[in-house]
């Protein structure tokens, strides 16, 4: 009997929040009050008003409309790229904590190189080799991303690879691939659910900022971080032009950093902070 | 006038906004030089009652009753004028040698800190100072003792660390040495000495002591007095040979009858959690000896002589 | 303790020759003429035609195979020399020494002002566990960690340079100019060192041998500075050491809003321009700055733990 109380509450508004983003993503088409890719010269750089709540950009196209609409490429282009990474991550995690020997060697020293850099100056160099686009950032993004899965599953296989559990597993005469798609797998599962919600904010932030250095969607895609882009031009006359897309951006980051903090809470208290850190 | 009395003392926690009642209307007491050991299974309390003494109890902690010491009730003193009697006068020697000691400072200066409070020493020189921790150390006969102060708890043993707890609470010569679990991380043979080191150092300090443990053995080596404790109650308390030889609750006729001297007959069952509550005695879904009327009625304190009370309905003649 | 940090530097260089090695291929089996570009980036597009194509490749040495050119690459990487930027038509040595200076006060004043404000708010959130204070901290802590870095410079741009006039909007011109920057670039990190610094507080204050600390009778503020603190403070070094990642990654975004003169800035346009030997040359740097320091924080962390000193093992 779990009653609603102080911890719980940020796991609510994170509920809310990101049922809210949700909903916007999949309703878009229909509560859009304008084409936002309609281009009107003569209406452009209008102040917010009632006509346009959030006014409209340098090509006369409205923002709110825009940010609606966008909210679909935020959405989807992060969720993909956590899901491909945290699987990629938990396989190569696991192979590599339950095989140890070389793999183990030839993989973690992978994942050190990957850390050797700052994530995002790794995503930008590999963006001379991909070149620009929606799908290379995706790339870019899972080849950081996934090193983290991979380092929190093998400390875990490891942790459960001696256990006396597993050793009853094998007693009985299962298979590698048996042990570990049915004792390992969904041991180590609980621990990436977790840091997949925890992240998921982190990876919009970060999509957010590589297509605002012009890796992702190339304009006139709604794009937040594009419309930031354009936007950072005529900061001087047409703010709002900048500041509405980061407002979108700010609030579904926050959503589902407070829906992963709430989670964590919940289902693992002992995680607490650490796995911030890596 | 005894030296520690604690009356009907009720100590709760706030865990996630439920009350969790840990301590039930405890009262035992302390005269100077005497040893009592309080007795229970891990998670019965017995902790939470030192803890309560020396008034170190975390903040979600609800505490209730009265402790007195030397006549004074020191739940109403004043934290100031408490935190200088704590250490001084009632010392302490926590449980668990591998994490009671800071692993980021020498073990020395862990030991000096009790001296330097309050100008409890005269002259806060360091040479001093080591002298009076390097003298505690050779007393403990802690080897290599010139060298013992600038080591890190990591450098030592679960053994030599525990002397060094042990040199924590008796440094101040203290009048009341709160000892909790000391022989729970030692090694079997070894607890039987270290126990007996203790009674010597006691008879030599000539100081009183709460002796809290869950070994019967240990206890009976030192104690003069035993209180048993279960589920947060005190059930028994009398003269240590009495409460041994002539135990009256039947919890502590099965604790006694589980000793591996005593044919290691373990009890079933585990103790209730402290979230249930209680209509019956706390004892009866595991009491052997129980009654009719043990269903229906809390059982109260009642006297078999004069050292020696139980709390169990099979005195109390059905009232 | 030498074992240690033998091992540990041997660690780092092998890493760093895996990155350079990665980068060298990666960019170089990169899609498109380089000398095409090159052409373009200097020239113009009427430059590019056969026989100007053939003199550039002549020049750096583009006829030769990616394997040749690496070997002579990492050759002259150990003498410093990371080739000739095709942009700037000068060292990409002298190009980035000339810029790293920047970089490097941006990002430790970046790094002040985040120590400054995470680490009291965290003791302070730690010390108030559960009460006012901590709530509005952790809140706090969540609204910052979820604003884009990059927004929040154009925000204060707009605000306080433009509208208000307090700082200048770019450039590095006067000593006010580095304000915005760093401020902006140490928002990323208060908000992780904040919650780790709590955390670690709250770690150590739940250990028995802060109970002892207590049952001695020392006074609140001893126990805290001696030992609470004390312990405390040394897994937070270990965390800032991997928040200067933060910073130097943040340091390309952000250098790039505020014209900063910095490594970020060279990084991004050598990118724009497929600049080859100057994103080699800032990569190398970065990840080099970037081991060096967390290098520097290991044997920090090492020092001050006795039981690394003791044993050659970090108990992680």
């Amino acid at each position: 009997m779990k009653r609603v109380n102080r911890k719980n509450i940020i796991l609510y508004v994170g509920i809310v929040l990101t049922a809210i983003l949700v909903a916007v993503a999949i309703l878009a088409p229909y509560i859009m009050p304008y084409d936002p890719t309609k281009m009107e010269i003569s209406q452009k750089f209008i102040k917010p008003c009632a006509a346009h709540i959030l006014g409209t950009d340098h090509l006369g196209r409205d923002i709110l409309s825009r940010i609606i609409l966008g909210s679909r490429i935020s959405l989807m282009t992060s969720v993909t790229a956590i899901f491909i990474s945290a699987f990629i991550g938990t396989m190569l995690g696991i192979i590599s904590g339950y095989l140890g020997g070389a793999v183990d060697t030839i993989i973690m020293r992978i994942v050190d190189v990957m850390l050797a850099f700052p994530a995002i100056v790794f995503a930008l160099a590999l963006s001379t080799f991909l070149g620009k686009g929606q799908t290379n950032l995706l790339i870019a993004i899972c080849c950081v991303q996934w090193t983290r899965y991979a380092r929190v599953a093998r400390g875990e296989t490891i942790m459960f690879r001696d256990s006396e559990y597993i050793q009853a597993a094998r007693a009985i005469g299962n298979s590698k691939t048996q042990i570990i798609k049915n004792y390992v797998f969904p041991a180590v599962i609980s621990k990436i659910v977790i840091l997949i919600s925890l992240d998921i904010g982190t990876i919009i932030l970060y999509c957010a900022s590589l297509s605002f250095l012009g890796l992702g969607a190339q304009p006139p895609s709604p794009d937040w971080g594009v419309m930031i882009s354009e936007g950072k031009e005529y900061m001087q006359y047409a703010p709002w032009v900048a500041i509405a897309p980061g407002i979108a951006i700010a609030f579904s980051a926050l959503a589902f950093n407070m829906l992963g903090d709430g989670l964590r809470d919940l289902l693992d208290p002992r995680m607490k902070e650490t796995v911030r850190t890596e | 006038m005894k030296l520690l009395e604690v009356k009907n003392l009720n100590v709760s926690f706030m865990v996630e906004d439920e009350k969790v009642h840990v301590l039930n209307d405890v009262s035992l007491d302390i005269s100077e030089n005497e040893v009592l050991a309080v007795i229970g299974e891990t998670g019965c309390g017995k902790s939470v009652t030192g803890s309560s003494i020396l008034r170190i109890l975390p903040e979600n902690a609800n505490i209730s009753g009265e402790i007195y010491y030397n006549g004074e009730n020191i739940l109403e003193m004043p934290e100031e004028k408490y935190r200088l009697m704590r250490g001084k006068e009632i010392a302490s020697v926590p449980q668990s040698p591998s994490t009671s000691l800071d692993p980021l400072m020498k073990v020395g200066d862990q030991v000096a800190e009790c001296i330097t409070v309050g100008n409890r020493i005269n002259g806060k020189e360091k040479a001093t100072l080591k002298g009076v921790v390097n003298g505690i150390f050779s007393k403990l006969k802690l080897p290599r003792e010139n060298e013992m102060y600038d080591n890190y708890p990591c450098e030592l043993s679960g053994g030599m660390r525990q002397r060094i707890l042990l040199s924590m609470g008796i440094i101040t010569s203290p009048n009341l040495l709160v000892v909790d679990e000391p022989t729970k991380a030692i090694d079997w043979v070894l607890r039987k000495d270290i126990v007996k080191e203790l009674k010597a150092l006691k008879d030599e300090m000539k100081c009183a002591m709460l002796f809290i443990t869950h070994d019967l053995g240990a206890a009976s080596i030192i104690a003069d007095r035993i209180a048993v404790m279960y589920s947060g109650e005190i059930v028994e308390t009398g003269p240590a040979d009495e409460v041994l030889n002539n135990p009256k609750h039947p919890y502590t006729k099965g604790l006694i009858s589980a000793m591996p001297s005593r044919g290691l007959n373990v009890m079933e069952g585990y103790m209730p959690s402290f979230t249930d509550t209680f209509d019956t005695c706390r004892f009866f879904p595991r009491c052997t000896e129980k009654t009719h009327m043990c269903d229906t009625q809390i059982p109260k304190s009642f006297s078999i002589n004069e050292h020696h009370t139980v709390k169990c309905n099979m005195y109390c003649g059905g009232n | 303790m030498t074992k240690y940090l033998i091992r540990r530097i041997l660690m780092v260089v092998g890493v760093l020759w895996m990155v350079s090695t990665l980068t060298y291929f990666t960019v170089h089996v990169t899609p498109g003429d380089t000398a095409t570009a090159v052409l373009y980036e200097l020239y113009g597009e009427d430059a590019v035609n056969t026989e100007n194509l053939e003199r550039v490749r002549e020049k750096y040495d583009l006829n030769e195979s990616v394997f040749k050119q690496y070997a002579e690459w990492v050759k002259n990487a150990f003498t410093g020399n990371f080739g000739t930027s095709y942009r700037y038509n000068k060292p990409v040595s002298y190009m980035i020494g000339l810029r790293l200076p920047n970089t490097l006060k941006l990002g430790i004043t970046a790094f002040i002002f985040s120590v400054l404000i995470a680490i009291p708010l965290g003791v302070i959130s730690a010390l108030q566990h559960n009460k006012l204070f901590d709530h509005i901290s952790r809140i706090f802590v969540l609204i910052t960690s979820s604003f884009p870095a990059f927004w929040v410079a154009i925000v204060l741009i707009i605000v306080c340079a433009l509208k208000l006039k307090l700082f200048p909007v770019s450039g590095m011109d006067s000593p006010q100019s580095i304000v915005l920057p760093a401020l902006t670039l140490s928002l990323g990190m208060i908000a992780t060192t904040t919650r780790m610094m709590r955390a670690s507080m709250l770690d150590v204050m739940s250990q028995d041998y802060i109970w002892v600390a207590k049952a001695k009778g020392l006074t609140r503020n001893k126990i805290i500075v001696r030992h609470i603190l004390r312990n405390a403070i040394p897994p937070i070094i270990s965390v800032l050491g991997l928040q200067i990642g933060h910073i130097l990654g943040g340091a390309v975004v952000i250098e790039n809003i505020f014209s900063w003169p910095g490594v970020g800035g060279l990084f991004i346009d050598a990118i724009n321009a497929k600049d080859m030997p100057m994103i080699e040359g800032c990569v190398l740097v970065i990840a080099f700055g970037y081991a060096a320091i967390n290098l520097v924080v290991d044997i920090i962390y090492a020092a001050i733990n006795p039981e690394i000193r003791y044993s050659g093992e970090a108990k992680k």
